[in-house]
């Protein structure tokens, strides 16, 4: 170095520290700001939204199913249900009702015009026909004792309206049958009632606007509904309201996540900087773990609003893990720097720290592909903000390395929890036999099984779930199940559906099914039935109607077809019972009093023909993704196996992987036992504390019982458990067998993962 | 909804009888006539109807035999096999016929606006309620020394319907 240079360092030095200082700092904020700047572009440019559907969060199945489920019944989560019974029910009924049109929330049933159903359907007279007519028409006599009885009547608006159009009364009949399907309730001086156990409901549905299923609005909307509710019941005391409908459900999972989000988030940040404070006694060690904290939430909600532009809330419930996997970072970073000799950090700790991150990464990068957006959405949540994490600690937080230091009792607590943990290394046996033990006794005890159920996550409250099962006992959906037909085309369908009814009607004569071929026959069925009438009508069959109205009998050669009939006053109702897709058409429909098992024999029979059980396929859905897990824990485990090979010794690979199997069968014995069964989040956090045992795992390998990485390690594994912890109290089931599953983890990790060393040896290539 | 509309009809225009004389067993003989426009001739029936304290019967006997019961708060019809089979969704209209009976104005009032008819002795009584305003426009009632002797059903399409009662027994013989 010349010697003017050196003369002008010498000189220079107290100002250059204090540029090294404010570069430092600088540097810190830079980076910070760009991470940022970052969110805030993807903000501007994506425009996401947060979204609290539960469903939504379920694996896809079936993209033909997919794709008819969003058609038929997406309306219905925007459909909200009051029933109303009591002394008041009626003036609560009226009371509701205005209020609900007061708040832009329009009652949805409307009943269809009957000169408008008829002038639609004159056309195609002779070409519909009821069942009723099929069997009036079989001669003379039987025809002439329908036409009597119809015209006796003293009012039946179908015959009024229709008889000047179609004298036959074929017509008539038609609608007055479908109608009668058509109508679920009582209408009762404009209110639509129904009874039920002796008891009469007022009934009220009102729709939804789409925009009001943001969190926000949804929680608003519920909050106003229910004040409004409140008042009622002050008002009226002996009428009882009952309300169901997915905002409800919204509202109360979107709030309960929303308070556990905040309560967890808070005491976990109360006990992350307690612990720093109390390792370090230093506001640099504070900073830097905030800033590496910070650095992993913003580069992972960066990077998971650009991939997501619809992120669920759960996704940030289970985001909160984050918080204690990317500390444990800067926990290993700064304890390497304050016992470092030499500036910057050791060899072994980047080692350590690069496999720590590849192996999280890659655990959590396979989550991508998950078919559960929310397990999709944590992995590139966490992947990203890990990786955010990882350039932060390599990158800043060695800066501050001669500011880092430890405080003197910690490393005596340090001295200590080696001796328990070298004493357990000498009782590793046992150890191992108690573990082995405690896995055979909750064996006997529970036996593992996966129950996948997916009503056993509902988080929604047990008034919510009970007004849901009750409305659907009202709406008489409660014996009911929906079947979905598939057809090549139009008619491909209506031809099926008419078989599957005949085929069902066989079988339980007393099934009730409303088709889409009911109001729509078939062309070859309305050639057919226009073939029958115009036979009787050469048979004389007709002549009564003829002689009464003096209108000679005309049969129409109209077809109708499913595009007129969506320009019908029927259209809203078939629109949502029928879908035409690029490549098939669908219609669902609902078939009652017949017994399950009878309509799984028909579905089984034919592939065209689907049993829709939500429930059922969400759970199916999620056995599948159960063992999908079981398989990728497999895989972590073998990518573990030789990962250890790779980097260790292949007789300390085995011990390390003997562990992990270890760890993850105490995980779930135990959890068999708290739990009754295990779940897919069960499996999910496995796979969490896989991740985290391959950190302990590799970094007790590379720099063993060294009083730094017993502290790091501890420190790392208490903060996860006070962050996961909070998690196995949350009342959310899916929520509480994460945080259940990684807090086992984490004790039965932290005593076992130390028995994989042989002896213990000082900082490895130090 | 369409049974609901002719039982209610039938059930109002039935106990209008009872109403005007309230006497708990009231029975007669009922002839009416359909007018549809753009026909000739009215279609043409009759039958009888007797109410006792615990049914009403309504039983059209020429040119066909269709019985309507309401008792118990609910309508039943008279199958081929003479079973009585009760009709969902009738059983709110119970509830004005017993307005009507009891000639209870006030509950009349909310569902019909009543007023006087051009015609000397009779009432019109126009329909409030959605489903009975689609099918009629109005109905008119006459009565004589309390006792209902026709009701005119106008519909909206020019159709309409006359019922002329008979309060002299009928025979059992007139029955089936």
């Amino acid at each position: 170095m010349p010697i003017t240079r050196l003369y002008i360092l010498t000189i220079q030095r107290p100002a250059l520290r204090n540029l090294i200082k404010v570069a430092r700092w600088l540097s810190a904020f830079a980076w910070l700001s760009g991470l940022a700047l970052l969110l805030i572009a993807v903000i501007v440019l994506q425009k996401p939204r947060i979204d609290s559907d539960i469903l939504a969060l379920m694996p896809q199945s079936d993209t033909r199913i997919d794709s008819v489920e969003t058609h038929f019944f997406a309306a219905n989560k925007q459909q909200v249900m009051f029933s109303i019974t009591g002394d008041n029910a009626k003036q609560v009924h009226d009371r509701l009702n205005n209020w609900l049109i007061d708040n832009g929330l329009p009652a949805r049933f409307n009943v269809p015009k009957i000169d408008t159903l008829s002038q639609f359907y004159a056309p195609y007279a002779g070409r519909l026909l009821s069942e009723d007519y099929r069997a009036a028409i079989e001669n003379q006599h039987t025809f002439s004792a329908f036409y009597y009885q119809k015209l006796s009547q003293i009012a039946d608006p179908f015959v009024s309206a229709t008889i000047n159009l179609d004298a036959s009364l074929s017509l008539a009949s038609f609608l007055t049958e479908q109608m009668q399907k058509l109508q679920t309730f009582n209408l009762e001086e404009n209110r639509l009632t129904v009874s039920y156990q002796d008891a009469k409901y007022y009934l009220l549905f009102a729709q939804i606007k789409d925009n009001a299923f943001g969190i926000e609005q949804a929680q608003q909307l519920s909050t106003s509904i229910k004040q409004q509710l409140q008042q009622l019941a002050v008002d009226f005391p002996h009428t009882k309201v009952r309300y169901s409908g997915a905002l409800f459900h919204t509202s109360a999972n979107a709030s309960q996540a929303k308070y556990e989000m905040t309560l967890f988030g808070t005491l976990s940040l109360v006990a992350l900087v307690a612990m720093i404070v109390w390792v370090f006694r230093s506001g640099i060690a504070l900073w830097l773990a905030s800033l590496t904290v910070m650095s992993a939430i913003l580069g992972g909600a960066a990077v998971l609003l650009a991939v997501f532009a619809q992120v669920h809330i759960l996704t940030l419930v289970f985001a909160v893990t984050l918080i204690g996997i990317a500390i444990d970072y800067s926990f290993h970073g700064m304890l390497d720097l304050s016992s470092s000799e030499q500036k910057g950090y050791s060899r072994g700790l980047k080692l350590a720290l690069f496999l720590s991150l590849l192996t999280t990464s890659l655990g959590y990068a396979s989550l991508f592909f998950s078919p559960m957006l929310l397990l999709a959405q944590v992995g590139v949540f966490v992947v990203a903000g890990l990786f955010s994490a990882w350039l932060c600690t390599l990158l800043i937080t060695r800066q501050w390395q001669h500011q880092l230091i430890i405080a003197a009792p910690i490393l005596n607590l340090a001295d200590k929890l080696n001796t328990f943990l070298q004493s357990l290394l000498h009782l590793r046996r046992y150890v191992i036999i108690a573990s082995v033990g405690l896995i055979a006794a909750c064996y006997l005890y529970a036996p593992i099984s996966l129950n996948n159920d997916v009503r056993l996550l509902n988080a929604s409250p047990q008034a919510l779930i009970t007004n849901e099962a009750f409305h659907l006992s009202l709406l008489g959906r409660d014996t009911g199940q929906i079947m979905i037909m598939f057809a090549d085309d139009e008619q491909a369908l209506l031809e099926q559906l008419t078989t599957f009814k005949a085929a069902v009607k066989l079988r339980a004569p007393d099934a009730k099914l409303n088709l889409l071929s009911d109001l729509l026959p078939s062309k070859v069925m309305q050639k057919r039935n226009s073939a029958l009438v115009e036979e009787k009508q050469k048979q004389g069959v007709f002549t009564v109607s003829e002689n009464i109205t003096g209108q000679p009998f005309t049969a129409s050669t109209k077809t109708l077809t499913l595009d007129t009939l969506l320009t019908s006053p029927l259209a809203p109702l078939i629109t949502q019972q029928v879908m035409q897709g690029d490549e098939f058409v669908a219609s669902w429909f609902m078939v009652t009093d017949v017994p399950e098992s009878v309509l799984a024999e028909f579905a089984s029979a034919d592939p065209q023909l689907l049993s829709y059980n939500k429930v059922a396929l969400l759970s199916e859905g999620l056995t599948h993704y159960s063992h999908s897990l079981l398989i990728t824990l497999g895989c972590a485990i073998l990518l573990a196996a030789l990962l250890f090979a790779w980097r260790f010794k292949i007789k300390c690979a085995f011990k390390q992987t003997a562990v992990l199997m270890l760890t993850i069968a105490i995980i779930l014995s135990l959890c068999s036992v708290l739990q009754g069964s295990l779940s897919i989040f069960n499996l999910l956090g496995s796979l969490l504390v896989m991740a985290l045992s391959i950190d302990y795992l590799v970094f007790y390998q590379i720099n063993q019982l060294s009083r730094e990485n017993i502290i790091a390690i501890s420190l790392s594994a208490a903060s996860s458990m006070w962050v996961f912890g909070m998690l196995a109290m949350s009342i959310t089931p899916a929520i509480y067998s994460f945080g259940l599953t990684i807090m086992i983890g984490l004790v039965t990790i932290f005593v076992l993962a130390p028995l994989t060393l042989a002896v213990p040896k000082s900082k490895e290539n130090r | 909804m369409i049974r609901l509309i002719i039982f209610s009809v039938a059930c109002f225009l039935t106990t209008l009888s009872y109403a005007s004389e309230l006497s708990l067993n009231k029975s007669g003989k009922f002839s009416q006539e359909k007018y549809f426009a753009g026909f000739a001739k009215p279609f043409i029936s009759s039958g009888v109807f007797v109410l006792e304290p615990e049914q009403l019967k309504w039983q059209v006997t020429k040119p066909i035999t269709s019985t309507l019961l309401i008792k118990n708060g609910q309508v039943y019809v008279e199958n081929a096999q003479g079973e009585a089979v009760a009709q969902p969704g009738a059983a709110p209209f119970v509830n004005l016929l017993q307005a009507i009976i009891t000639h209870d104005l006030d509950t009349l009032g909310k569902q019909f606006t009543v007023s006087d008819d051009t015609q000397a002795g009779c009432s019109l009584l126009q329909p409030n309620d959605q489903l009975l305003s689609q099918l009629f426009v109005s109905f008119q009632l006459c009565a004589e020394q309390g006792s209902v002797q026709q009701v005119r059903l106008n519909e909206h399409n020019a159709n309409y319907t006359i019922i002329h009662f008979n309060y002299s027994a009928p025979s059992a013989a007139e029955f089936n």
